[in-house]
């Protein structure tokens, strides 16, 4: 691995890289071949737990792989706290903790300038991280509407076809989204 | 024998277009590419001179004949294949070249070529086209396009478009903007012959004066873009000589075919195969305005899903199945707008020198027939169907974003957010001439978006509309007299706060300032209509501000001049002078970004703020040192640094004078961690279970416990299988008859 390049990614990911070699990267001819690992190494060697990395989803959500006496058992979305919010098939919002601003004093809290979105049309969802509270996603939403999948990578067909190191637990089974599973099991509570 | 190159007519070549891109995927069935596989050097040299030959004739025509709208550089020339697909453009919105292969779409299978009325398919003529069903983006747009003949064949088309500074909107002048009907939207002309022997019919000419106000302006940069396309000929045929016809039309396929195939390579290079779900709402505020002339254009919110599918062969499926339903309002999206909304694909996915027509090449929409994104009749009202149109795609783009954030290209992980606005001013001078106008100043300098290691930059780009720059304002006074810019700046605090905020928001201020006779104010632009640009933020930040206005009537500004007092500068000042009482208004409006005509006259004033688009990452993972840099430039209160970010910084230093005071900033690090543990503290405090939030939320949404707007828009989009089962499956409904009620949809059609 390159390890100066390697450097130039870690800067990158905390914001510290000098704009201008972040315009270097930009102007590449051809990008770096190995920038993917390169990226999950850095990313690996940032936490403090040992799940293997299957792909960064957001600031802090990651799919990892988890496993059980060498074998895989499943996928999940692992924030880098370390709480896992289950398999990455299930929306990981369902999981999370919400805070929901409605009124105008709630959202000037956010809208500081008195400029905001319509409070009477639309409510502001916050979603939190259980374990360390971090801010993982915000829907600014209609009352009612369902809450956004915001990403399901198709991570076979990214490691076979993309990338040419295909996955141990290949399955046509992992491209689905399953989230209406969880609020099925939760209707079947309340009724 | 047909009139095309190789003996076809042009219905034959347009047929074969399609049934090529179907069955092959390819943009013309190739397998091999010759030329660039064996004389690249070659191909690379006709591109370029068709890239340069569209920009000489862009640059040179606006020296011929323009007008002050034109100067301001949305013009675009361009040279397309003989079916009409596009090879190179100018600079100017290049969003415009997908519109060609539509006209010509049309004019091949009406078969203009055996129309004797019109006279067939000739060297010298002249097609002119602003319909957005057979063509153009929206009916402002205007293309004059000339058949490109060698050796009495057809070889291509040369092409001109530009924004038309009035299209006789009956309605909303300048910038059309509430329009129930295609009858209310202005001049609408389907392609149809206006001028041969290389020059416009007296009858075109007439047409502009009488139905467009500006007219004569109108006139001037028709003429202008005919001497653009003619130079682009000129070049063209010399091309043709020195190649020959044969390898020219190769090249232009191949140059084509090119692009596709380099734009699936990045995809596969750079992004991650997935689904991700971009959705936006849009208000229509129109019954008060439209009253009971159009009983059937009533206030709605609409709904436009993006889903972005990256499929494994690189290709990209833009789906936006569970749209609400066509209406009589003027979001309704015709093809032609969906090819000026492509253009937001084009500087993320495709970065090659001019637009072509592969960046259309690697996508497939699907869409509802009957809704707003694919109306099933053709008499509805579309001015703003491409607004729509690229307000969905920008949302798409979050998807790339999205991708290459999670692949590590985060340096090419940008939010191609389209945040814009038009200021239309439009009334009679005092001896009774009319006017319309638009300042496009907030369509020039939109913010370049939020990246996951930058924050977006203020009036940054004109991405697909480099206009010339933020320094116009003399521009637009000229346009319209009877305004006076009063500020132009950015404004402090009106942002999306984030690990990297948003842009801040940019400002203008009008003073009107005696327009002799009547004289009225609309807005457009995006994001539209009091909802942020997309429902989702990126990463935990804040998705972007809608733009922002206020309108002061009966000011006593005057008295202000008198007194030498300062006028606000910006929207937040003019509401402190309000609050204050040195600035009286006897009406105030104010608006989220799309107003209908609003009657002004002299001494009122105008307030725009837009531009404030979204951020990336959550505030408390902001760099403190940046929260400082924000407090030391003056964009960020010390209040808000505390209350959103959890930075608290003391004031370390004020010096000169009141008003140049240079603040030096320095970070309280105990403070700032204590601070931001509170912030988490009420987080919890405030936050629950998902499962406990959707329970309750459950109980409304089966209780049809919902604001009157959203409930119909759940009636109306329930009717679509791909909206039905994702809401009926996410609250666990028996099926869509809780949230629908029995109502049916009342914007509907």
């Amino acid at each position: 691995m390159d390890l100066k390049m390697k450097e130039k990614i870690r800067l990158l990911v905390d914001g510290q890289l000098p704009e201008d070699q972040v315009k270097d990267l930009i102007r590449m001819p051809t990008k770096d071949p190995d920038r993917f690992w390169t990226y999950l190494q850095v990313l690996q060697e940032r936490v403090a737990w040992d799940d293997t990395m299957l792909l960064r989803i957001s600031e802090h959500l990651y799919i990892v792989q988890k496993e059980e006496s060498g074998k895989v058992i499943s996928r999940v979305v692992k924030c880098d706290c370390g709480h896992e919010f289950g398999d990455y098939r299930t929306n990981w919002k369902l999981q999370a903790m919400i805070a929901v601003r409605k009124t105008t004093p709630e959202l000037e809290e956010v809208y500081n300038a008195g400029i905001m979105p319509d409070p009477e049309h639309l409510e502001v969802r916050e979603f939190y991280c259980p374990g360390c509270s971090a801010q993982l996603g915000v829907e600014v939403a209609p009352h009612g509407y369902p809450i956004v999948f915001e990403l399901l990578p198709d991570l076979d067909s990214l490691y076979r076809e993309w990338l040419g190191r295909p996955l141990a637990d290949e399955s046509p089974d992992w491209f689905q989204d399953r989230s209406s599973t969880l609020t099925a099991a939760w209707a079947k509570e309340v009724e | 024998m047909g009139i095309v190159h190789g003996e076809r007519t042009l219905k034959e070549v347009v047929e074969e277009r399609e049934r090529n891109q179907a069955e092959t995927g390819s943009s013309y069935g190739q397998r091999a590419l010759p030329l660039f596989e064996h004389e690249p050097t070659q191909l690379e040299r006709i591109y370029w001179k068709l890239i340069t030959a569209t920009q000489y004739g862009r640059d040179t025509s606006m020296l011929i004949s323009t007008s002050p709208s034109a100067i301001t550089g949305e013009l675009l020339q361009f040279v397309a294949t003989p079916d009409g697909r596009a090879v190179a453009s100018s600079w100017g919105l290049c969003g415009h070249s997908g519109a060609l292969r539509m006209m010509i779409g049309t004019m091949g299978r009406l078969d203009y070529e055996e129309d004797q009325g019109m006279g067939g398919i000739r060297d010298g003529d002249i097609f002119s086209c602003n319909d957005p069903v057979h063509g153009s983006s929206q009916n402002n747009d205007m293309y004059t396009v000339v058949p490109l003949f060698a050796e009495d064949k057809l070889i291509g088309w040369a092409a001109g478009s530009l924004h038309l500074v009035d299209i006789g909107s009956a309605l909303t002048p300048g910038m059309a903007g509430v329009s129930p009907t295609t009858y209310t939207d202005g001049l609408v002309v389907p392609p149809q012959k206006t001028g041969q022997n290389f020059v416009q019919s007296k009858s075109w000419e007439l047409t502009l004066k009488r139905r467009t106000r500006m007219g004569v302006m109108n006139v001037l940069d028709d003429k202008m873009k005919l001497v653009g396309a003619l130079m682009v000929r000129e070049r063209v045929l010399n091309m043709v000589e020195e190649f020959g016809a044969e390898r020219f039309v190769q090249a232009m396929q191949e140059i084509i075919e090119r692009d596709r195939r380099e734009i699936i390579a990045r995809i596969k290079a750079w992004q991650v195969p997935a689904i991700s779900h971009h959705p936006k709402i849009i208000h229509v505020t129109q019954k008060e305005y439209l009253g009971t002339a159009f009983p059937e254009a009533v206030d709605c919110t609409l709904h436009v899903p993006a889903t972005c599918q990256i499929n494994p062969d690189g290709t990209i499926t833009q789906d936006f199945r569970g749209a609400s339903s066509q209406g009589f309002h003027h979001y309704n999206c015709y093809p032609g707008g969906w090819n000026l909304g492509a253009y937001t694909d084009f500087p993320v996915l495709a970065m090659a020198p001019a637009m072509s027509n592969a960046i259309y090449e690697i996508a497939r929409r699907k869409t509802d027939p009957g809704s707003i994104c694919q109306p099933s009749r053709d008499d509805l009202g579309s001015v703003h169907g491409c607004v729509m149109a690229i307000d969905a795609h920008s949302n798409l783009g979050r998807g790339y974003a999205l991708g290459r954030f999670a692949r590590g290209f985060l340096e090419e992980a940008w939010v191609n957010e389209v945040l814009w606005g038009i200021s239309s001013f439009e009334g009679e001078f005092g001896n009774g001439t009319p006017f319309a106008s638009a300042d496009w100043s907030l369509t020039a300098n939109m913010p370049l978006g939020v990246t996951p290691w930058r924050d977006g930059v203020p009036v940054a780009v004109g991405t697909g509309n480099p206009l010339s720059d933020i320094g116009e304002a003399e521009e637009y006074e000229f346009l319209c007299p009877a305004i006076t810019h009063v500020s132009r700046g950015l404004v402090a605090d009106v942002m999306v706060h984030g690990k990297y905020r948003g842009p801040v928001a940019f400002g203008i201020g009008y003073l009107v300032t005696n327009p002799g006779g009547k004289m009225t104010f609309h807005s457009t632009g995006s994001p539209t209509g009091t909802s942020p640009a997309c429902v989702v933020g990126i990463c935990g930040g804040y998705p972007a501000l809608p733009a922002y206005i206020l309108l002061l009537h009966k000011t006593n500004v005057q008295e202000l001049i008198d007194k030498q007092i300062p006028l606000p500068r910006h929207v937040l000042e003019a509401r402190d002078y309000l609050k204050q009482g040195i600035l009286t208004a006897e009406q105030i409006h104010d608006n989220t970004t799309e107003t209908p005509e609003w009657e002004v006259e002299d001494g009122d004033l105008i307030y725009y703020a837009n531009e404030a688009g979204s951020s990336w990452g959550e505030p408390l993972d902001r760099d403190p040192a940046r929260v400082c840099y924000d407090l030391e430039e003056g964009w960020l209160s010390p209040d808000v640094a505390k209350t959103v970010y959890g930075v608290v910084a003391r004031n370390a230093e004020v010096a000169g004078h009141s008003d140049h005071a240079q603040h030096t900033w320095t970070l309280d690090e105990e403070a700032t961690q204590q601070a931001r543990s509170r912030i988490k503290e009420r987080r919890k405090q405030r936050a629950m279970p998902v499962q406990d939030w959707w329970t309750n939320e459950r109980k409304r949404v089966q209780n049809n416990d919902l604001p009157e707007l959203s409930r119909t828009m759940y009636q109306d989009c329930l009717q679509y299988e791909k909206f039905r089962d994702e809401f009926v499956s996410f609250w666990q409904l028996a099926d869509g008859a809780h949230a629908a009620g029995e109502q049916e949809a009342t914007h509907g059609s």
